[in-house]
């Protein structure tokens, strides 16, 4: 019998402004998450994690791999570019559409799953966003977070996807690092019995990560 | 991009310029000296006579700094080398994204060509030394020995004059990542796999390529065949590594040396903690709960265990049961509720359920007009001769009293909480079960709200399914008694909820939370499926001793499921299993 999977979507921004140290950042920060949930038995057993990366477009740069065999690919980034979050929903919806397995009479489905998405710009594609933020709420994603990085992150386009929203000032390391670090907590929490309609208690963020309300 | 502005092409090849430049410059590097100065004036870098790269002039041609910042100016040195390079080989700027592919006939080794476009980007760029660019070059020459020799121009160049013999090159371009593996599980990378892939990646031939040497943690619990190729074993211990591996081309080259990394997970048994809750949080409960039961015709078997997945945080067991017994009119009730674990004091909203429900129900069905209820007078059948409210309504009703005792306790709570609670906070499964001997045949009927559930086994290897588990689309999606529309009085709702049977032999009946019925039903059709009861009463039967022995057999591992556990299980009295 097949472990119920708990599939998170890490969604991450690459474009052009994120080279240099941001980027460097966000690798130790993936990094550091993967270790982490290594540590929870929970996780260990039931995650399994796919990277969506965005710029010029979307790619899958990870499909749905469990946490036991998964490995970091490598997150690069191009010289400069637009930041199509529009195309990255469309491809987690896909990526949703076609990974998760529901309940059905012979077997047992995965649980709702979680997408982080983590950005430092705002949508060049603002219809596609829009729309996209719909299909987005159609699926059964049990906690949408977004994270908006540095100083030039527009939280207004973020506030239509999901209700969480964190904003990071700065995008070093420690920052970062503190990010996925709580991500792993959300992660952990993710993986408990959740009633029909209740969504996840999120964990207290740390400190250097503010809330926006 | 570096603001440098490389020279013209200089006139040596650069097959011969650029090994010199960065085996000088790799060099230099080692003796924690920098150059910081690089792409200015190349022509003073040349023997005047031969035009050949002279590295003691090109060491003169270094800035003078203090070592405050050498490790700055060792990196401005690997970016100048790279721009430089680049340019040399191009004949552009290094502002557009150079390509490897576009430069076939440049006798530039393809590896280094590769390396270069891998460091035309600065995340990547950064992990660069100059002994990385410099080794590369070497293990590309000690492949190709032939190659300086096809070189028209050909005395001995720099390079050959330094001494000393060089160690074994690295190839810093090509990742290698064995597959990961798990503490206590078979690990194994069949022979030939690494070889190949490396091969596959530099385009050697894989069917020479061997790897010579892997350097494996001594009590890692994983070995490596020499002759094969293969790695076996059973990892003993978590691992987070890079190895070194030496790869040879073909049975007579010299190795390369590569570096390969490996994870192996802790087994996730082994990572479980057990915390106690809180002493000062609200609605205490004990994690373990055990007790057997002996009435004239039923003996009960009850236990309930916190989860590891409570343990691991501390939180407390959510699930609970109860069980009363009327004793004027013989009605044995069973109550079996799993608290949700999104709801922070479910375990209080369980232990209403089970307590309310088998208080109000053994206090009715003492009545005098329940002794003759049951089998011969179906439940709601002959509601008209029989002024006995039927069975299926009388525990409708406890669900519904439960329901208000709990909406009463959110809005009205028996223990200081740190803020007003909902009802939502409460979510609890209920699974109520009723039993009656008549004569010699026995009534058996199950009201249930969520999952979890009952069965009967009439034999140890057959068993009907009492109740209806409610299941969503998703993992761990149920309903709750403290959701209304459960307790619809709708009929196609309070069928789906109730069953009763009537059986002339059973072997025992037992009722179960999901912590259960998830490791032990794989899915909804298995909870049909007699096959999934009769290997449950397999490992149930000798456990049911007695309750203590019942708890422990209720910690068995099972992957992915690690919520609280709860059974409960009637026999005929005197039953054959017991004692």
């Amino acid at each position: 019998m097949s472990v119920r999977r708990l599939p998170v979507y890490l969604v991450l921004d690459t474009s052009g402004s994120m080279r240099g140290e941001p980027i460097q950042a966000l690798k130790v920060g993936v990094q550091s998450l993967i270790s982490s949930l290594r540590q929870d038995p929970h996780a260990l057993e039931a995650v399994h994690i796919s990277i969506i990366t965005f710029d010029n477009k979307a790619r899958l740069l990870m499909p749905l791999e469990s946490l036991e065999t998964f490995q970091t690919p490598l997150i690069e980034c191009p010289q400069s570019g637009a930041t199509m979050t529009g195309s990255a929903l469309e491809l987690l919806c896909q990526c949703v559409d076609k990974d998760l397995k529901r309940n059905t009479a012979t077997e047992k489905g995965d649980w709702r799953p979680l997408a982080f998405l983590m950005t430092d710009g705002s949508p060049n594609d603002t219809a596609l966003y829009n729309r996209m933020v719909e299909e987005v709420a159609r699926r059964p994603f049990a906690t949408v977070v977004a994270c908006a990085a540095g100083p030039k992150a527009k939280l207004e386009p973020l506030k239509k996807l999901t209700p969480h929203i964190y904003n990071l000032e700065t995008m070093d390391s420690h920052s970062f690092a503190g990010l996925f670090m709580w991500v792993s907590s959300t992660v952990s929490s993710g993986n408990r019995t959740l009633g029909a309609s209740s969504s996840i208690d999120l964990p207290p963020p740390p400190p250097e990560i503010q809330i926006v309300v | 991009m570096s603001d440098i502005l490389p020279q013209p092409k200089p006139t040596p090849s650069l097959q011969e310029f650029l090994p010199a430049l960065a085996e000088t410059l790799s060099q230099m590097h080692a003796e924690n000296s920098a150059h910081g100065n690089l792409g200015k004036d190349i022509g003073s870098w040349l023997d005047e006579s031969t035009a050949k790269f002279d590295a003691t002039k090109f060491r003169a041609t270094a800035s003078i700094s203090d070592d405050a910042n050498i490790e700055e100016r060792k990196d401005r040195d690997v970016t100048d080398f790279v721009n430089c390079a680049i340019f040399w080989i191009s004949n552009k700027s290094g502002d557009e994204p150079f390509k490897a592919c576009n430069h076939p006939d440049s006798n530039i080794p393809p590896l280094f060509l590769k390396l270069l476009e891998t460091c035309s980007t600065p995340e990547s760029l950064r992990l660069q030394t100059m002994e990385n660019f410099s080794e590369l070059f070497k293990a590309e020459l000690n492949q190709n020995p032939e190659l300086p020799a096809t070189d028209e121009t050909s005395p001995p160049t720099v390079e050959t004059s330094v001494a000393p013999k060089p160690p074994p090159p690295k190839n810093p371009n090509i990742r290698i990542a064995l597959r990961n593996g798990t503490v206590g599980k078979p690990y194994s990378v069949e022979g030939g796999a690494i070889a190949g892939r490396i091969a596959e990646a530099r385009g050697d031939d894989p069917a020479l390529a061997s790897i010579s040497h892997l350097q494996l943690p001594c009590d890692s619990g994983l070995n490596f065949d020499a002759a094969t190729g293969a790695v076996t074993g059973t990892p003993t211990r978590p691992l987070e590594d890079v190895l070194l591996l030496d790869y040879a081309v073909s049975p007579s080259a010299g190795s390369i040396r590569f570096e390969v990394s490996l994870l192996i997970n802790p087994d996730p048994a082994s990572l479980w903690k057990d915390l106690d809750p809180s002493p000062e949080a609200p609605y205490q409960k004990a994690s373990l709960a055990h007790e057997t039961f002996n009435y004239p015709d039923f003996k009960v078997i009850a236990a309930s265990r916190r989860g590891r997945s409570h343990a691991n945080k501390g939180d407390f067991r959510d699930d609970d049961f109860a069980v009363g017994y009327a004793e004027k009119t013989g009605w044995l009730v069973v109550a079996v509720a799993d608290g949700a674990g999104s709801a922070k004091y479910s375990r209080k909203g369980s232990s209403i359920a089970c307590t309310t429900c088998r208080d109000w129900l053994v206090g009715n069905l003492n009545a005098p007009e329940y002794q003759n209820v049951g089998a011969s007078k179906q439940p709601g059948v002959d509601g008209e001769s029989n002024p006995v409210r039927p069975i299926r309504d009388l525990l409708y009703d406890a669900a519904r009293l439960a329901h208000d005792k709990i909406d009463k306790e959110s809005k009205n709570p028996s223990e200081p909480l740190p803020e007003p609670p909902t009802i939502r906070n409460y979510d609890t499964t209920l699974i109520l079960l009723l039993m009656k001997k008549m004569g010699d045949a026995c009534f058996a009927a199950t009201f249930s709200i969520g999952d979890g559930g009952a069965g009967i086994f009439t034999s140890p290897q057959d068993a009907i399914p009492l109740t209806q588990p409610d299941g969503g689309e998703h993992a761990g999606q149920t309903t709750f008694l403290t959701i209304p529309s459960s307790l619809s009085v709708k009929p196609e709702n309070l069928e789906k909820r109730y069953h009763n049977e009537v059986v002339h032999n059973f072997t025992a009946v037992v009722s179960m939370t999901d912590g259960i019925t998830d490791p032990k039903f794989p899915s909804d059709a298995a909870f049909a499926d007699s096959a999934c009861w009769s290997s449950l009463w397999a490992e149930l039967e000798p456990a049911l001793e007695g309750s203590k022995s019942l708890l422990e057999w209720m910690n068995f591992f099972s992957p992915g499921n690690h919520d609280d556990r709860t059974v409960v299980a009637v026999f005929p009295n005197p039953s054959p299993t017991a004692e």
